[in-house]
């Protein structure tokens, strides 16, 4: 009876994996990579980074929460709309506090093939640096990534590796410098993954799901300290 | 004498059509302006959709139809109208039709459906026979709905208006039709006004010009309180590739209010303006580019990227005129019914969509106001290149 419900399970399982980053765009637990999901797709979702992490301004003092939609325009263009909600602040005169907002957008240069990795550029918060909004500079990003993936048996290694710029001359980025990581999947448990990740200053552990081709979950160790989570909701528009 | 031949000779035609079994399927359906002839020894069907809110739908329905059909000759042809009025023309191999019937279709057959916007020819033909289950003088009574929304306030985060549009929506003739809705206030937190009252009241001609010239005239109370008439003309070159739209419009500021009396100002204001389209056929992406004077009296431009999704958007855009600039994203979603109820005197039924627009930063600029459904404004749905992707996926998930 377990054995069939397992394999009940398996079946309703999907097969796209959770390359779905906390933040909104694609990637591993925080970091981006260069794999872009299928054509059309659409990703509505919201994460949970810890106290002491999260940054606005130079507020250290509440969680935070992205909420974002991730639509793949083309192909090889993705474009995110986050809100970024302080958690524990309330909309209101005294406070004066509002989620800032933010556009980033990404490009693939190239499709992974057997001997060349995937390469994407981005900018998150690219609307700021182009003088059309007054948004909090906080997760602002510029950065070239290239995505490898290697099979050893059933197991399906990716790596990715990163550089952050400061070309767009905006307060604070998220990612400056060196970033990469690598996420374990297995053949049997193809929507499943394990990941480890440098984001240029904390390193975070994470696992994720995705549960019947829609429904991608993450939750891991930010900092290797503080938890953090992730739920997403995918749909291939027609 | 000539004139009793004449009708004689449309009865005889009438009655022929109502018999044929493929005329008789697709009228079952509900699809309208049926016609199914023979000629030169190859078939022929012409219908109009109002059926399924996709056009890709209802064409995988009439090739299922035209599968079950005995047919002859090379290929068969298939005409489909908006409003009365031919927009796109399929030519199908009839082995690809035997293969449908036998599962064996592969992506490689799906690729030998000819498409094409060029109907003229064909139009011509057609026009010889007489239509069963006409689209004409059919009352169809749609629900929409529209959301007004504020965000930032700190008095209160988001601030919303939603409002459901009851429309109504009939067809006297080829391209001629009425458009008259309503908007009750469903929920209201944005402003202080909780009245209900008339929303647009348009009556409309489309003209299809030879070689895929478009005019729409519209005269009445248009979107954003405006009335008056408005021009526009549209031309598609290399079929859905590339357009040009010319649009002029002179309104005034004019609502009619809950007991239906006209609110008006007396200063006409015309405005004009002109737009370029090119698409990216393979991914259904449109780039446009729109420049001119727009309702507010403002000058500029605007311009947009959209990708469609089958009877679904989404799009990016920016404006730019003498009062500023505006920039953000929106998204046109389907309402969940696929299929209506088939078209009689009298149908109920939910909007084709819900439509959102989100400005990143800026206030609303370059607006126009809508004038209602026009033939050009639905073409993106009968476009060869989304009606064939459609076609393709469905006729292979069939034969799966």
């Amino acid at each position: 009876m377990k054995k069939a419900v397992l394999i009940v399970f398996l079946s309703l399982i999907g097969y796209i994996g959770s390359a779905q980053s906390i933040v909104g765009t694609n990637g591993q637990f925080f970091i981006p990579t260069a794999e872009m999901h299928p054509d059309r797709t659409l990703v509505l979702g919201a994460g949970y980074i810890p106290t002491g992490y999260f940054q606005r301004y130079n507020r250290k003092v509440n969680p935070g929460m992205p909420t974002f939609v991730t639509v793949s325009l083309l192909p090889f263009v993705e474009v995110m709309f986050r809100y970024t909600h302080e958690l524990n602040m309330r909309v209101n005169p005294q406070t004066e506090y509002y989620p800032d907002r933010m556009f980033a957008g990404r490009i693939r240069l190239l499709k992974e093939s057997k001997y060349i990795p995937a390469l994407a550029v981005g900018a998150n918060d690219f609307t700021k640096a182009l003088g059309l909004s007054t948004a909090s500079t906080n997760y602002s990003a510029t950065y070239i990534v290239g995505t490898k993936s290697f099979v050893f048996n059933a197991l399906t290694l990716s790596t990715s590796l990163g550089y952050g710029m400061d070309v767009l001359d905006l307060n604070r980025y998220d990612f400056l410098g060196a970033f990469g990581g690598v996420e374990l999947s297995h053949k049997r448990f193809a929507s499943s993954t394990v990941a480890l990740e440098y984001d240029t200053r904390n390193l975070h552990l994470s696992v994720g799901h995705t549960f019947f081709d829609r429904l991608v979950l993450k939750a891991g160790l930010w900092d290797l300290k503080k938890p953090a989570a992730m739920i997403a909701y995918k749909y291939q528009i027609w | 004498m000539k004139l009793r031949l004449a009708v004689f000779v449309v009865l005889v035609q009438a009655v022929l059509n109502a018999q044929n079994p493929i005329a008789k399927e697709l009228t079952a359906h509900g699809f309208e302006n049926v016609r199914v002839f023979t000629h030169e020894n190859e078939l022929y069907i012409g219908y109009e959709n109002n059926r399924y809110r996709f056009e890709g739908d209802a064409l995988f329905e009439v090739i299922k139809i035209l599968s079950t059909a005995k047919t002859s000759g090379q290929h068969s042809h298939v005409l489909l109208y908006n409003t009365g009025l031919p927009v796109v023309y399929f030519s199908i191999p009839n082995k690809l039709i035997a293969k449908i019937k036998s599962n064996a279709l592969s992506p490689s057959d799906v690729k030998q459906i000819y498409a094409s916007l060029k109907v003229d020819r064909l139009e011509r033909l057609y026009s010889e026979y007489e239509v069963d289950n006409s689209s004409f003088f059919k009352f169809d009574f749609q629900l929409g709905f529209h959301l007004d929304y504020q965000l930032g306030n700190f008095d209160n985060g988001v601030k919303e208006k939603l409002y459901a549009r009851p429309n109504l929506q009939t067809v006297f003739g080829h391209g001629t039709q009425l458009n008259l809705s309503h908007q009750l206030v469903v929920i209201n937190d944005y402003n202080n006004q909780n009245y209900s009252r008339p929303y647009m009241a348009v009556l409309s001609q489309d003209y299809k010009l030879p070689y895929n010239g478009f005019i729409n005239a519209a005269v009445g109370f248009f979107e954003f309180n405006r009335f008056g008439y408005n021009i526009r003309f549209n031309k598609l070159l290399s079929e859905e590739m590339m357009h040009v739209e010319f649009n002029y419009g002179m309104t005034r500021y004019s609502y009619l209010d809950q007991d239906i009396i006209p609110i008006y100002s007396a200063n006409q204001q015309a405005f004009y303006n002109a737009a370029i389209n090119y698409r990216w056929r393979k991914h259904d992406l449109d780039i446009r580019f729109n420049y001119g004077t727009f309702m507010q009296n403002d000058l500029g431009y605007h311009f947009s990227i959209s990708r469609q999704f089958e009877d679904k958007y989404v799009h990016l855009f920016y404006k730019k005129t003498n009062f500023g600039e505006v920039g953000g994203f929106g998204f046109v979603v389907t309402l969940p019914q696929k299929k209506y109820l088939k078209p009689t005197k009298v149908r109920a039924r939910l909007a084709d969509d819900f439509r959102l627009n989100y400005n990143y930063f800026g206030n609303s600029i370059a607006r126009s106001y809508n004038t209602g459904p026009s033939l050009f404004s639905d073409m993106p749905e009968y476009y060869p290149s989304v009606l064939k992707k459609a076609l393709s996926k469905r006729l292979l998930l069939l034969n799966q």
